[in-house]
């Protein structure tokens, strides 16, 4: 069985005063099997953004569904779906969003405090995901005194200490520099290779590239698909780009 | 750019900042026309009229000082606020190429904009409403209500060049605000990472210690006088040390609840707690200004409430009936029976000729004296007064001899004394040794210290610490103490009753008692050096002045500053909402529902808003027993009366403070959800 599984999911906005309606997805199907790593493609605008905050239930779609492991998302209300964020759901963000308030080390726990669970339990979690990361020496420190390479990657932590189901990652690489970007990808190849299934948005050709699957979304809809197969990350690389290039050149 | 581009620039920047800039408006107004109006009635003829007046307007004057020191204070604090939520945009006005000249004219425009608006609003609205002023004034001391609708130009005047100057020091301050901020920093405005508040064990405890002296010197205040000057440095205490427990001993202490991991990593206290550390490092100087006004604001309305409600307690304590005589002797010899006879029967006399008797009479003879208290010891021949150390000088007391017989008469009781046993009364004083010694030679047996005393006049009218030595024979022994008649010992005569006289009456009366016991025949003939007739009637409304202005004052004071603690408190909330909004977005994206984050919100906002008003209640707790003894200076001693209008005060102060929560933190949801 699939774990996510998008359906005829169709979101229209409507303009400010409600004249002018703007088809920000049209009909977009497509699944997420447990263990993948998909890469969703396209230019500002084309509704990558929309397409992951609807997957991340910050959004309602106007029609179609998403079922994750087979719980309709449209069927829970406000509260419920907040339950099922936290508890299925982990997020990678282009600015990080850590809370400045905190160390490091809340950061981290803080979707724990949010389950409720014991102080025991989280000491236990932490102590695995921060020596899996390489962050023990980071822990006491605020957020503004680490670098940008170092947040993406407590964010990480963040996202997997709750064990989700899946992790979406927005533009995970797009505030970082060349040489934070390749190892936050490595990092996540690894997690990948551990069983953790990632569906992350991204303008970058190296990045997508990481992934087994490549998504590519134009206009409100799902242009083109790229299994990794058996290519290299060169041979993928170079693929991607070809489609980019088709895609920008209309056809 | 053309010059008149600015002014248009401006406005439009007023407009769309209007959520800071309608209560900074609203601020600037209300300081105006509360500074026109009270200068106004100070100028007011209405008042000007009344007799004794010139005490109202000393008292009022004295309150002008006090919201100039206000106005500047609160003006500054919202400003210097209005100017770091706008860096932002004056980052982006550099970006377009505006020089650092024409922001300045850009400012200069709001400025002129600002003043302009709440100066004629201001002065407008003053002139609307000091008649409502004055005629609340005149109707708290009993004046005569006039309906001329006056115009003081003077106040105007004194008004606008008063705020012109303020406006023109705000002026400066923003401008120095935004030229020494780099235009990168400008862009960044507020939301640059901020250092985690370190604890600091030794501030902390600085503070605690601080509010713990402050406590101390009130409660172990003794005496009235001691509470004057005591009292002040007990506030100062207390201000200091609420500053530093609530800047750094709050943080302190979030720190510690940090350490109990238990109990900070459960959803409700993680994210209060760890927020509400940096929120008490920026607003903990907020925080404590607003617990101050608060208790500010519960000092004056509880003393001055107390005060006027007991003006009536106090007057007649302090003349105890309709007239109050006091005639002092040239020697002690000069109070034996017969003499004092003679004396009081040629004033009932006087009294007869209206053909009315006198009421209630009331009379005795005493011996008192200045003394310098030491241990049991008093002595009055020590030193001269003027020459005394400020050690010394705290010891001084009147000493007030009593003969028994009266002392019974008047008291109604039967105590019996052997030649060297003494009764002793306190007031305002603290005398508990078991003997008395008189100037080093005379030494008495301290049989009791009673509580029960006749209301002697003299002891109300000054507020010295007062002790009364009951004696077995006054003359004798008073002339044992070898007692001569000075500036500072007296041998006297009190007598008091009441008339038949209407109040006008009873003032031109006095005046005839007066004038009949001047009479150098009569004196001569009695041993008569000095003599004062004091009628209550003749007092009332002096009384009535001093009181009901203080009232009066205290009630303006206390919205003003009423006022000024709910500016803090919006622009505090404000200020926050526009910090945590990005904070609960980001929690709400990782999983928190919005219930919860209002729950959150809430435990937070009220943790922070009902700290000062816990501990303005308790520094009020503490300045209770002082405030009791400074009003015992006024005469007034109704306790009971003073915990009442306390509690009063404190319940309806606390109803306003929930009220203003209420409104303040709508305006914080609406800027975060």
């Amino acid at each position: 069985m699939s774990l996510l599984n998008v359906q005829g999911l169709k979101k229209t906005y409507l303009s400010r005063f409600g004249t002018n309606k703007v088809e920000a997805l049209k009909d977009i199907n497509f699944k997420i099997d447990p263990d993948e790593f998909v890469a969703i493609m396209g230019e500002s605008g084309s509704g990558k953004t929309t397409l992951l905050n609807l997957i991340a239930t910050l959004d309602k779609p106007t029609s179609g569904q998403i079922l994750l492991n087979g719980h309709n998302l449209s069927h829970l209300n406000n509260k419920e779906l907040s339950k099922f964020r936290r508890d299925n759901l982990g997020f990678i963000f282009q600015d990080f969003n850590l809370l400045d308030t905190f160390t490091v080390e809340d950061n981290i726990l803080l979707p724990l405090v949010l389950r409720g669970e014991s102080y025991a339990e989280m000491q236990m979690k932490l102590e695995i995901i921060t020596s899996q990361l390489n962050l023990i020496d980071l822990l006491k420190k605020y957020p503004y005194e680490i670098s940008g390479g170092q947040k993406q990657k407590v964010a990480v932590a963040r996202a997997l200490i709750t064990n989700p189901k899946l992790i979406l990652a927005d533009e995970p690489t797009g505030a970082l520099d060349s040489k934070s970007s390749d190892e936050l990808l490595e990092l996540f190849r690894i997690i990948n290779k551990d069983g953790q299934t990632l569906l992350m948005v991204t303008h970058s050709i190296k990045a997508a590239s990481m992934a087994n699957r490549i998504l590519f979304i134009k206009d409100g809809k799902i242009f083109h698909q790229i299994h990794r197969g058996n290519d290299s990350d060169q041979e993928l690389y170079k693929k991607i780009s070809d489609t980019l290039i088709m895609l920008s050149k209309g056809n | 750019m053309p010059i008149n581009y600015y002014p248009k620039l401006a406005f439009e920047s007023i407009r769309k900042n209007k959520q800071l800039y309608i209560p900074y408006l609203i601020t600037c107004i209300l300081m105006v026309s509360i500074y026109y109006i009270l200068s106004s009635l100070i100028e007011s003829p209405a008042i000007k009229s009344i007799y004794g007046a010139d005490i109202i307007i000393t008292i009022l004057s004295l309150g002008l000082w006090v919201i100039i020191f206000l106005a500047v204070l609160i003006l500054f604090y919202s400003n210097s606020f209005l100017i770091r939520r706008r860096k932002k945009e004056f980052g982006l006005y550099s970006i377009l190429g505006l020089s650092q000249l024409n922001i300045v004219y850009i400012q200069f425009f709001e400025s002129l904009f600002i003043a302009l608006t709440s100066l004629i609003v201001g002065i407008g609205l003053g002139i609307l409403f000091s008649k409502l002023f004055e005629i609340g004034l005149l109707n708290t001391i009993n004046g005569s209500i006039n309906y001329d609708f006056t115009v003081s130009v003077n106040s105007i005047v004194l008004t606008i060049i008063l705020f012109i100057g303020i406006f023109f020091l705000l002026f400066l301050n923003s401008i120095w605000q935004v030229n020494t901020t780099s235009i990168n920093q400008l862009l960044r405005g507020e939301s640059h990472g901020e250092k985690p508040p370190k604890s600091n064990w030794f501030v902390a405890l600085l503070g605690l210690a601080s509010l713990v002296t402050g406590y101390y010197i009130a409660v172990t205040i003794e005496s009235p006088l001691e509470a004057f000057t005591s009292f002040f440095v007990a506030v100062l205490f207390v201000i200091f040390g609420t500053y530093l427990v609530l800047i750094s001993g709050s943080v302190l202490f979030c720190r510690i609840l940090q350490r109990n991991k238990k109990f900070y990593y459960k959803l409700n206290h993680f994210i209060s707690v760890s927020s509400l550390v940096y929120r008490m490092k920026r607003n903990g100087a907020g925080l404590a200004s607003i617990c101050i006004l608060s208790t500010t604001v519960l000092v004056i309305l509880c003393t001055t409430v107390c005060l006027f409600i007991g003006s009536e307690d106090a007057l007649n304590l302090r003349y105890p009936k309709d007239e109050n005589l006091r005639i002092n002797f040239k020697s002690v010899e000069n109070l034996s029976k017969d003499n004092l006879n003679q004396v009081k029967h040629y004033i009932d006399n006087l009294v007869h000729e209206y053909k009315t008797p006198v009421l209630e009479p009331f009379s005795y003879a005493e011996t008192s004296f200045l003394a310098v208290e030491d241990g049991s010891n008093i002595d009055f021949n020590s030193k001269v007064f003027e020459e005394m150390t400020v050690n010394e000088s705290n010891n001084i007391l009147t000493v007030t001899l009593v003969g028994l017989d009266e002392y019974n008469q008047l008291t109604n009781q039967s105590k019996t004394l052997n030649q060297d046993e003494v009764l002793i009364h306190n007031l305002r004083s603290n005398f508990k040794s078991k003997t008395i010694t008189i100037n080093g030679i005379q030494s008495f047996k301290v049989k009791e210290i009673v509580t029960d005393m006749f209301n002697s006049v003299d002891q109300y009218a000054n507020m010295m610490p007062t002790i009364t030595i009951i004696v077995p024979n006054l003359i004798k022994t008073t002339l044992s103490l070898n007692l001569v008649q000075s500036e500072n010992t007296n041998f006297s005569y009190n007598y008091s009753f009441n008339v038949n006289f209407n109040s006008e009456r009873q003032v031109k009366f006095n005046k005839e008692i007066n004038k009949a016991l001047d009479n150098s025949n009569f004196r001569s003939q009695t041993g008569i050096i000095y003599s004062i007739g004091e009628s209550k009637e003749e007092n009332r409304q002096s009384f009535l002045m001093l009181y009901g202005g203080l009232y009066y004052l205290g009630l303006i004071l206390s919205v003003i500053f009423i006022f000024t603690t709910v500016i803090i408190m919006y622009f505090k909330q404000i200020s926050e909402g526009f910090e945590d909004q990005k904070r609960f977005e980001m929690m709400q994206k990782i999983g928190l529902t919005k219930s919860e984050i209002k729950k959150i919100i809430n435990s937070q906002m009220l943790t922070v808003f009902f700290i000062p008003l816990i501990l303005a209640v308790l520094n009020l707790m503490f300045a209770f027993p002082v405030i009791q003894k400074l009003l015992l200076i006024f005469n007034f001693n109704n306790n009971f009366l003073f915990l009442l209008t306390t509690l009063g005060c404190i319940f309806i102060f606390s109803c306003f403070y929930v009220l203003v929560y209420k409104i303040t933190s709508n305006e914080y949801y609406k800027i975060v959800s």
